[in-house]
């Protein structure tokens, strides 16, 4: 297996290898099957090849499949860009047009998350908050409880299904099913228990021996600050969430959305040109560094799921054609015309998934190394960000529409 | 009703649940192509055609069928593997050239005997091999010891074969009782001098 993995990478550069050529070979193989079992002549003729005993014609005829695999896997990895142009949602206008209000719903849906996210810190923060006026929620239970303990001294009738408990309880079944927490159903809480905490002695056991009064203000205290804590991270989970699937400008696909956000990015956070600088920030990152391994290897993989979506929805495509030609039957249509877009669709959602992981490491990648282009163009290094902002965008000038901009240089004295 | 119809379909498209419209697009092409072009049974299914006539209890080789001349299974689509016909033997009824040879009409062994009053006996090919391409049912045969004919007015019933190779084979003679007691009686005693020629032959 090594000697012909080795004897592969011989044959066929390494950049097409994982992206194209594995893809292509799938492809081959699953057509091949379903040759094999459809067409009888293919059959008799793959049962002839297996059965060779001659290894000199078996080997002769695996390499010149080999071979041409290799050749259609090349030709085929020259229209990786155009295919990934495509599913990032280059078309016509009429096209764009036609499919970009799903994807704004989606932002609108994500942005409304966030809006409701945000409405309930803002009331959480006013229910921890501590000013005179509004005292916080800890200090109304313990005005409460003291107040109980003064005015019902040995008395406590508080039981496990007291209103108080039954609203701790609620907020506590929230939790366990992972639903939001918001103000209203805390303050609820927090009033009952109050009201509990006025009307009872919390140092005195209940009729039944139990403290319950302070097992149930407990888990209210434990309550809130999980409430708090798990709006919070809903709060940074959402709006990454939103950076990693929306640039400013949105594109009709989840790919082309994904694509976006590192121009996005760029452009917002430093002014950065992305499609004009990246060939130029690629190389100045150091090629044996393990970042750019990393970005080569997530570009790999990126690459191999498209091949994969692609050849799929071909195969799909090839197999549907052929079964309304051939009246293959019913079950061999449904087979080919259910099962093949599916699988494309499921091989395009993991390719999206992918490029939230690439795009995340070119954005990383602007953010390390872009100083470094900056002294590759002899270019002097900005002082702070407002400045390093005019440049990128005095440099974009420059170089696209050849703008006259003034930009000091900076030249390294020889040794 | 329209009315409310007109209304979802505004809705659809004014909404833009152009996902929905696009799987229900392909949904309706899927059923169309199910229930209505593709009505028929659930796996296609084609038949070699017979190259000559095979009469009863004929052995199927591989020279005995063909492709169909129209048709995808002219292309070879949806046929049985050849294999699988090999070495079956026509059921029941002759099948005429041209006509379609499926598994229905081919059975594993050859069919027995209609007349009562007839015997079967077996000669082994082992020494005549080439006898196996001549040999069909119905063919009528001598079976001879050294030089003496034991049965004159013999006919072939089937050949049966073990393996693939001709020399593995038996042809199965159809003979009246005194026939098939007396080669029964000669095998017993001497079967390495027995042997059949063609009735044909015998006349030249």
């Amino acid at each position: 297996m090594n000697q012909a993995l080795t004897a592969l990478n011989a044959l066929i550069p390494s950049s097409i290898l994982v992206p194209a050529f594995f893809p292509m070979l799938g492809f081959f193989v699953i057509n091949g099957m379903m040759l094999y079992w459809l067409n009888a002549p293919f059959r008799a003729f793959a049962v002839q090849i297996i059965d060779l005993q001659a290894t000199g014609k078996t080997a002769f005829l695996a390499g010149i499949s080999i071979i041409a695999i290799a050749m259609l896997a090349k030709a085929f990895s020259a229209l990786l860009r155009v295919i990934q142009n495509i599913l990032e949602g280059n078309w016509p206008q009429f096209l764009v047009a036609f499919f970009s209000p799903d994807q704004v719903r989606r932002l609108e849906r994500l942005e409304q998350l966030i809006h409701e996210n945000d409405r309930i810190r803002v009331n959480l923060d006013t229910l921890i908050g501590d000013t005179p006026a509004k005292p916080d929620w800890s200090r109304r239970l313990t005005d409460a409880r003291n107040l109980g303990v003064k005015n019902h001294s040995g008395i406590n009738s508080f039981t496990n299904i007291s209103h108080g408990a039954n609203e701790v309880s609620k907020i506590e079944r929230l939790r366990r099913k992972n639903e939001r927490i918001d103000f209203d159903k805390l303050n609820t809480a927090i009033v009952a228990l109050t009201k509990d905490l006025e009307a009872n002695d919390i140092t005195t056991p209940n009729q039944a021996g139990q403290y319950a009064l302070q097992v149930f203000e407990n888990k209210l205290a434990r309550l809130v600050g999980y409430a708090v804590q798990q709006a919070n991270s809903e709060d940074i989970r959402l709006n990454n969430l939103l950076r990693a699937s929306f640039g400013t400008r949105t594109a009709p696909t989840l790919m082309g959305n994904v694509s976006n956000t590192i121009q996005s990015y760029a452009d917002g956070r430093y002014s950065f040109n992305f499609e004009f600088f990246w060939s130029r920030l690629l190389a100045v990152i150091p090629k044996e560094s393990e970042f750019a391994k990393t970005l080569e290897n997530a570009k790999t993989q990126l690459e191999f799921l498209l091949c994969c979506c692609c050849l799929t929805f071909l195969w799909s495509l090839i197999w549907i054609g052929v079964s309304i030609w051939t009246e293959a039957g019913r079950t061999r249509f449904l087979l080919v015309s259910v099962c093949g877009p599916v699988l494309a669709y499921v091989w395009y959602r993991v390719a999206v998934a992918h490029y939230q992981n690439l795009a995340d490491l070119m954005r990383t990648a602007i953010d390390l190394h872009r100083f470094k282009l900056l002294e590759d163009l002899h270019i002097s290094l900005p002082i702070d960000v407002q400045e390093e902002n005019g440049l990128w965008d005095k440099l974009h000038r420059t170089h696209s529409f050849y703008e006259s901009q003034m930009i000091n240089y900076s030249h390294k004295k020889s040794a | 009703m329209l009315g409310s119809w007109f209304l979802v379909v505004r809705e659809l498209i004014t909404n833009r649940s152009q996902q929905i419209i696009i799987f229900a697009a392909y949904a309706l092409f899927v059923v169309y192509m199910y229930e209505i072009y593709l009505d028929g049974p659930n796996q296609r299914t084609e038949t070699y055609i017979a190259t000559r006539q095979l009469k009863r209890n004929h052995m199927i080789r591989i020279d005995d069928f063909g492709l169909p001349k129209a048709g995808v299974a002219s292309w070879g689509w949806f046929l049985p593997n050849p294999d699988s016909l090999e070495g079956l033997y026509v059921a029941k009824k002759d099948i005429e050239v041209g006509n379609g040879i499926d598994l229905s009409s081919l059975q594993k062994l050859p069919g027995p005997l209609n007349d009562p009053n007839r015997r079967l006996a077996s000669i082994p090919l082992e020494k005549q091999p080439e006898l196996v391409g001549f040999l069909d049912s119905d063919v009528q045969v001598e079976v001879v010891h050294e030089s003496t004919v034991l049965a004159a007015n013999a006919r072939v019933h089937a050949i049966l074969c073990t393996k693939k190779d001709a020399a593995s084979c038996y042809v199965l003679l159809d003979l009246s009782k005194e026939d098939e007691m007396t080669i029964t009686q000669k095998r017993i005693l001497d079967s390495k001098k027995l042997y059949v020629r063609l009735a044909t032959t015998a006349q030249h």
